[in-house]
């Protein structure tokens, strides 16, 4: 992927209703807080992380992980 | 069997070759005075969205779509200065109160220029939507 294109694929995946998903999965699998996900990563890196947790063969966590979904609801509703 | 561990390094490892939240380039205003745009952080980039997608309600999606897209950009510059201050602090980092003191609508249109350059490079706009339309993959 071009990188203006990985980029636009970034702000689209802003705007996706899996985005608290993925999160989360960076939260389980990277040790990284929702919280702390929004402040470092930029639009950009959260497709880096995203094709690097497929290309290790990560799926989503088959558990719904609930405790980090309402972390990050909770967050983003302050 | 799934190695969490080797691959909670990995991405550490990858976190840390990122170029996160960087120096950003640099737009000089009317004034004479110097803003810098900075890359957006998520959380910033979701505040965009968030006032992106209420200017746009706020002045009709359905009128916004059937202007030519200068129209369009001097319709945001007129009718749209809450959200625009608010979007123009967020993209520099400056107060609102400088935003709406010291800029010009010649300065927000730079701003909002460099910004989309910044992030999105040599992207037109209509690239961009016909990406957006057609599921953004390559």
């Amino acid at each position: 992927m071009t990188e203006p294109r990985r980029a636009l694929a970034g702000w689209g995946m802003l705007l996706d209703e899996s985005l608290p998903r993925l999160l989360a999965m960076l939260a389980l699998k990277l040790g990284m807080p929702p919280g702390e996900a929004l402040e470092r990563l930029s639009p950009r890196d959260l497709v880096l992380l995203a094709e690097a947790l497929a290309a290790d063969g990560a799926s989503p966590p088959t558990g719904e992980p609930q405790e980090e979904l309402s972390r990050l609801q909770a967050f983003l509703m302050e | 069997m799934f190695d969490v561990s080797k691959m909670a390094r990995k991405l550490r490892q990858r976190l840390t070759e990122l170029p996160l939240v960087g120096s950003g380039a640099k737009v000089a205003l009317r004034c004479g005075r110097i803003v810098r745009v900075r890359p957006l952080n998520l959380r910033q980039a979701l505040a965009l969205i968030g006032l992106a997608a209420g200017l746009v309600e706020r002045l009709g999606w359905e009128r916004l779509a059937a202007m030519q897209p200068l129209e369009a950009a001097l319709m945001i510059l007129a009718a749209g200065g809450e959200e625009l201050a608010d979007a123009l602090a967020l993209i520099t980092g400056e107060t609102r109160d400088f935003v709406l003191s010291e800029l010009g609508p010649e300065d927000a249109l730079k701003v909002l220029l460099a910004a989309w350059r910044q992030e999105f490079a040599s992207l037109t706009p209509a690239e961009a939507a016909s990406a957006f339309a057609g599921g953004n993959h390559d």
